[in-house]
C-alpha cells in the first residue's frame, strides 16, 4: 500500500506541466533548410517567326541568371508535365506543383525589324496565382541580353523581396602578358562576363577603376606620366581627363561621392599618404587625415556621412571609420592579421574587406561597428571586393601564385555560398560593380 | 641486557597493544544506510501505473515520413521506357508532392570552387598551445548545396534526388500483360549539410559525415517491469520501483489522469515536418524577421482555410512579407497530404500557431 | 721525442722557410725576361668603365637598394650603395633622378603603392642628407605592379622590395 502511494506520488511529482488544453498548439521553429528554390521557365513564346532564336536565347539567359545566384534551381524542361506554349493560356497549377516548381516564369517575344518586345509573367505555383503584374519591355534586338536580365531581375525581386542586380555592368582591368611585363587596360562588361569592351589601350599602366553611382563615369589611377595620377573617363565617349587634385607627388585610390560631384582619394606627399576630398570639376580639395602613416582606400557610406579607410597607424593595416568631413577615426578591425580595401555595402549594413593572415588572403565582411566578422573566401591572393547593386553578392579578384600566376574575377554570395568565377577570355583584376541600369 | 631502556620499551609496547585491544576512544558508529519502504503491488496494478506514465513510441521516424505504397509513386519521366499511364501523378500523397525532378544523373556535387592551391597544412601548434586540446574543433560538414538541420549523406551515384530513399525497382520482364508496375528509380534525399560551409572554413580534406546529432525524443524505458510476473519477491519489487521511477523520469510529458496530451515526440515530429519545407535565404533581409502564423487543421491533418500572419518583428514591411510568404509556403507544402498527428488528440492540434525565427540560422 | 729529433725538425723548418717563388704574384717587374713594351697609352674608358656614365652608375655603383618586409628602413648595404650614388650625382651635376619605390606581391594594391612611396622617400632623404640637391630628385611608386622576379617565394620577394634610382638628363616631369 505504501509502495503504491509512493509510486503514484513520485510519478505526480515528476510530472511536468501539462500542455494547456484551452489555446492553440504553439510551436517555435528556429531551424529551417537553406536550399535553392525550384522554378520553371518554359520556353518564351515566339510570336512571329523572326523571334524564334531570340526567344530561345532569352529563355536560357533568364534561367542562367536565376540559377547563377545559387538561390534558385531550374527544373529542366524534360521534367515538365504540361507545357505552357501560349503566353495567354491559363496555368495548369497542379501540373507545376507536381514537379515541385514553386515559381513559374512565362514570356512572349516579338521581333519586327530591329525592334524587340518582350512580355513576361510570374506565377506563384503554391498559391495558384500570378505574382505581381505582367511586364513588357521594348528595345532593339541587339539589346536582348539586357531584356533577359530585366526579366530575371523582376522575377528575382518579386520572389526574394530584394532589388535585382542582373542588368548591371562591371568595369575592370583586363590583363595580358607575363607577370613581369603585364599589359593592363580598362574594360567594361555585363555582370556575367558578356559584352566586353575596352576603354583604354595598354600604353599606360592603369589600376583600380571605380564606377560613378549612376554609371556614366569611371575614376581610375594611371601611370601614364610615370607618376600615379587620377583620371576621369566618360563611359559614353570614352574620353579621359586628369583629375585636378591637391598639390602632391602622387594621387591614387579614388572613389566617387554618392551624388557623383566629389571625389575622395589618397594623396602622397613627402613620404606620407593621406586621404583628401575634392570637387570633381573645380579641384578644390580638403585634407581629411593627417597622420604620419599610410591612409588609403577610402569608401563612403551609402548616406554619405561616413568614410571607412585603411591605415597602418597602429603598426599594421587596419580599418577605421571617420566622419566624411574628417576628424577622429575609430578602429573597427581587431582580428589577427591585416585588413585592407574596405568597401561599404550599398545596403549600408556591412563592410567588405581583404584580410591577410598567416600567408593567406581572404575576402570578408563585417558589421559597421566591426562585429560579426565573417570570412567568405581563402586563397593565395584574393583582394579588391566590390558590391552588387543590391548588396547581396561580392565580386573580387583572385590571383594564382608562381611564375605563371594570373588574375581572374570571382563572385560570392554574402552568405559565403555560391563562389564561382566570371568567365572571361583574358586575365582580369580590380572589378568595380556599377548600378542597375534604368 | 637489562637496562632501563629495555624496561621502558617493554612497558610502552604492552601499553600500546593493550590500548588498541581495549579501544578506548576509537569506537565509532557504523555508517547509516537508508532503507526504503516497500510494499507489495500486484502485477496488473503495476502495469497500469507504468502504461500511464510512458509516452507512446514514435509512429514514424521523423526523418523518413510515411513510406509510400508502390502505386502512389509517380512515374519518373526518364530513360527507361517508363509508362506514363497508370499514375497520373496525384498531388494527394506527400511523396508525389516531393516527386524527384529527374535531375542530371549525378548528384549535386560539392561546389567546384575548390581553392586553386591546395590548402597549406597549418603548422602544428606549438606545445604551449596545449590548452587548445580541451576543445577539439567540431568536425566541419562538407560543403553541400542544401543546408538542413540534419546532415544527409550524398545519395548513391545513380539515385535521383527525392525526399525519401527508395531502392530501384525494375518491372519484371515477365509481366507485360498485366498492369505494368511503374519503374521506380533509386531515389535518395538530396545531400544536405547542417551548416553553411564557406571556402574560408572548408575542411582541408577530411570528410566529416558526423554532424552534431539531432536531439531525439527519449525512447520509453524498457518495458521489462511489465513483463515481470507476480511481483511478490522483494527483488522484483525493487526492480519495478526503479523502473517506474525511470519511466516517469524519462517521460517528456507524463500523463495526467484526464487524458493524454500531445507527447514531446509528437510535437517534435510535427515541428520537423514543417521545418523541412521552410526555406530560409540567409543573406536576405527577411532572414532577420521573426514571424508568427496561425492556421487550422482538419481531422486528416490538412490545412483548413488559410494561413494568417499573427505577429512579426525585426524587419521592414517588405522583408516581413517575404518572411511570411516563406512560412506560409512551408506549412502548405509539407502539409499538402496532411500532417501526421494523432487523431485521438485532435482537439489539441486543431488550431496551431507557429513562430518562425530564422535569426539563429544566419550565424551558422 | 728526443732532443736530437727536435733539433732536426727545427732545422728542417728553418731551411725550407726560405723557399719562395719570386714571381708567385704573377709576372711583374721582377721578371727578368719581360719584353720591351711601351707603357699603355691612356684611352678614354667607355661604357661601363666610364665612371661618369649612367651604365657605370647602374652596374658598378648600383641603382637599387633592397628592403626587408613591410619596412622602409635603409640597411647598411643600402646606405653604402646610396653613398656611392650620392657621390656620383654630385660629380655629374647634369643628371636628374627619379626614385621608384616598389613592393612585393604580399599585400593589397593601394597599400603597396603607399609602401613603395615610403621606400623611395627614404632613399631621397638619405641622398639629400649626403648633399644631393632635393630639386634634382623626384619620387614615385609602382607598388607591386612592376616585379623583376616572378616566383612566389621569399627569394623573389626580397628582390622586388626595392627602390631604384633612375637617372636621366631629360627634365623630370
Amino acid at each position: 500500500m505504501l509502495k503504491r502511494i509512493l509510486i503514484a506520488m513520485v510519478a505526480l511529482v515528476l510530472a511536468g506541466p501539462v500542455l494547456a488544453q484551452g489555446g492553440p498548439l504553439r510551436l517555435t521553429i528556429t531551424d529551417g533548410v537553406i536550399e535553392p528554390l525550384p522554378f520553371a521557365v518554359p520556353g518564351f513564346q515566339a510570336e512571329n517567326a523572326e523571334a524564334t532564336q531570340v526567344a530561345a536565347d532569352l529563355t536560357r539567359l533568364v534561367a542562367a541568371d536565376l540559377s547563377g545566384t545559387g538561390l534558385f534551381r531550374e527544373i529542366p524542361a524534360s521534367a515538365f508535365i504540361s507545357t505552357h506554349s501560349s503566353f495567354a493560356q491559363t496555368v495548369a497549377y497542379p501540373d507545376w506543383r507536381a514537379i515541385n516548381a514553386q515559381a513559374l516564369i512565362t514570356g512572349a517575344v516579338t521581333v519586327s525589324g530591329n525592334q524587340l518586345v518582350v512580355k513576361f509573367r510570374l506565377y506563384d505555383v503554391f498559391s495558384g496565382a500570378e505574382m505581381g503584374e505582367g511586364l513588357q519591355f521594348a528595345g532593339t534586338v541587339d539589346g536582348w541580353r539586357r531584356m533577359a536580365h530585366k526579366v530575371a531581375d523582376a522575377a528575382y525581386s518579386r520572389i526574394t523581396g530584394e532589388g535585382g542586380y542582373f542588368d548591371s555592368r562591371v568595369v575592370f582591368v583586363s590583363e595580358t602578358g607575363p607577370k613581369d611585363d603585364r599589359q593592363k587596360r580598362l574594360a567594361i562588361m555585363d555582370y556575367d562576363g558578356a559584352n566586353v569592351q575596352f576603354l583604354t589601350d595598354s600604353s599606360a599602366l592603369v589600376l583600380a577603376p571605380r564606377f560613378s553611382p549612376n554609371g556614366d563615369r569611371v575614376l581610375y589611377t594611371s601611370f601614364g606620366s610615370g607618376f600615379p595620377r587620377i583620371n576621369v573617363l566618360d563611359v559614353a565617349t570614352v574620353g579621359t581627363r586628369q583629375l585636378q587634385t591637391a598639390e602632391g607627388e602622387m594621387a591614387f585610390s579614388p572613389r566617387f561621392s554618392k551624388d557623383g560631384s566629389q571625389v575622395i582619394y589618397s594623396l602622397a606627399n613627402g613620404g606620407n599618404t593621406d586621404i583628401y576630398r575634392g570637387d570633381i570639376n573645380s579641384g578644390a580639395s580638403t585634407r581629411l587625415t593627417s597622420a604620419p602613416s599610410i591612409e588609403t582606400a577610402p569608401s563612403l557610406s551609402p548616406d554619405g556621412t561616413q568614410i571607412v579607410f585603411e591605415s597602418d597607424r597602429s603598426g599594421t593595416q587596419q580599418l577605421y571609420i571617420m566622419s566624411a568631413n574628417g576628424g577622429e577615426a575609430r578602429r573597427i578591425s581587431f582580428g589577427d592579421g591585416r585588413y585592407g580595401t574596405p568597401v561599404w555595402s550599398p545596403r549600408g549594413d556591412l563592410i567588405a574587406f581583404t584580410k591577410q593572415n598567416a600567408g593567406r588572403f581572404h575576402i570578408g565582411v563585417m558589421r559597421t561597428d566591426g562585429s560579426e566578422e565573417r570570412l567568405l573566401t581563402a586563397s593565395f591572393l584574393d583582394e579588391g571586393p566590390t558590391w552588387s547593386p543590391n548588396g547581396r553578392v561580392i565580386m573580387f579578384m583572385r590571383e594564382t601564385q608562381g611564375e605563371g600566376g594570373t588574375s581572374s574575377l570571382y563572385s560570392v554570395d554574402i552568405s559565403g555560398r555560391n563562389l564561382k568565377p566570371v568567365s572571361l577570355p583574358n586575365g582580369a583584376s580590380d572589378p568595380s560593380w556599377g548600378p542597375l541600369q534604368p | 641486557m637489562r637496562t632501563p631502556g629495555t624496561y621502558i620499551s617493554a612497558v610502552g609496547h604492552v601499553g600500546l597493544v593493550g590500548w588498541l585491544v581495549l579501544g578506548w576512544g576509537l569506537s565509532s558508529e557504523p555508517l547509516d544506510f537508508e532503507v526504503s519502504e516497500v510494499s507489495v503491488v500486484s502485477g496488473a496494478e503495476f502495469a497500469a501505473i507504468v502504461a500511464a506514465t510512458t509516452p507512446q513510441p514514435d509512429v514514424a521516424d521523423p526523418t523518413a515520413p510515411v513510406v509510400p505504397q508502390i502505386d502512389d509513386v509517380p512515374v519518373l519521366i526518364e530513360p527507361e521506357p517508363a509508362p506514363q499511364a497508370a499514375p497520373a501523378p496525384e498531388p494527394a500523397s506527400e511523396p508525389a508532392q516531393e516527386a524527384p525532378p529527374p535531375e542530371a544523373p549525378e548528384p549535386p556535387a560539392p561546389p567546384s570552387d575548390v581553392v586553386d592551391v591546395a590548402p597549406t597544412v597549418p603548422a602544428p601548434p606549438a606545445i604551449e598551445a596545449a590548452p587548445e586540446l580541451n576543445q577539439s574543433p567540431r568536425p566541419q560538414p562538407r560543403p553541400a548545396p542544401r543546408v538542413a538541420p540534419e546532415a544527409v549523406a550524398p545519395p548513391p551515384p545513380d539515385a535521383q534526388v527525392a525526399e525519401i530513399a527508395q531502392d530501384a525497382v525494375v518491372p519484371d520482364a515477365e509481366t507485360p500483360a498485366e498492369v505494368v508496375e511503374p519503374v521506380q528509380e533509386a531515389t535518395a534525399p538530396e545531400e544536405a549539410a547542417t551548416e553553411i560551409v564557406t571556402e574560408a572554413d572548408a575542411p582541408s580534406g577530411a570528410v566529416a559525415t558526423s554532424a552534431r546529432p539531432q536531439s531525439r525524443p527519449d525512447r520509453p524505458a524498457p518495458q521489462t517491469p511489465a513483463q515481470t510476473s507476480t511481483a511478490s519477491s522483494d527483488n522484483a519489487d525493487d526492480a519495478a520501483v526503479a523502473a517506474a521511477l525511470e519511466a516517469a523520469l524519462a517521460a517528456t510529458a507524463p500523463a495526467l489522469p484526464e487524458g493524454p496530451p500531445l507527447t514531446g515526440s509528437e510535437t517534435e515530429g510535427f515541428r520537423v515536418a514543417v521545418n523541412r519545407c521552410w526555406n530560409v535565404d540567409p543573406g536576405s533581409e527577411a532572414a532577420r524577421v521573426t514571424v508568427t502564423v496561425a492556421f487550422s487543421l482538419d481531422q486528416s491533418g490538412r490545412v483548413d482555410g488559410d494561413v494568417r500572419q499573427v505577429a512579426a518583428s525585426g524587419g521592414s514591411d517588405g522583408a516581413t512579407s517575404i518572411a511570411f510568404q516563406a512560412a506560409r509556403r512551408a506549412i502548405l507544402r509539407c502539409g499538402a497530404s496532411g500532417y501526421d498527428l494523432p487523431s485521438d488528440k485532435y482537439n489539441q492540434w486543431r488550431d496551431v500557431e507557429i513562430t518562425f525565427d530564422p535569426t539563429g540560422m544566419r550565424m551558422r | 721525442m728526443t732532443f736530437l729529433t727536435k733539433a732536426a725538425l727545427i732545422g728542417l723548418i728553418a731551411v725550407t722557410a726560405g723557399c719562395t717563388r719570386p714571381d708567385r704574384f704573377g709576372a711583374g717587374t721582377n721578371g727578368a725576361e719581360t719584353a720591351v713594351v711601351a707603357p699603355p697609352v691612356a684611352v678614354a674608358p667607355t661604357g661601363a668603365n666610364d665612371p661618369n656614365s649612367p651604365l657605370f652608375f647602374n652596374q658598378t655603383i648600383g641603382d637599387r637598394v633592397l628592403f626587408a618586409v613591410d619596412t622602409a628602413t635603409l640597411t647598411q648595404q643600402g646606405k653604402a650603395i646610396l653613398d656611392g650614388q650620392a657621390g656620383w650625382l654630385q660629380k655629374n651635376a647634369d643628371y636628374l633622378a627619379i626614385i621608384e619605390g616598389h613592393a612585393d606581391e604580399q599585400g593589397t594594391r593601394e597599400y603597396n603603392i603607399g609602401l613603395g612611396f615610403r621606400r623611395a622617400t627614404a632613399v631621397r632623404e638619405y641622398l639629400v642628407s649626403k648633399g644631393v640637391p632635393a630639386s634634382r630628385m623626384r619620387v614615385t611608386s609602382y607598388g607591386k605592379e612592376r616585379p623583376t622576379q616572378v616566383c612566389s617565394n621569399e627569394s623573389c620577394y626580397a628582390q622586388n622590395r626595392r627602390a631604384v634610382t633612375v637617372i636621366s638628363i631629360a627634365s623630370l616631369s
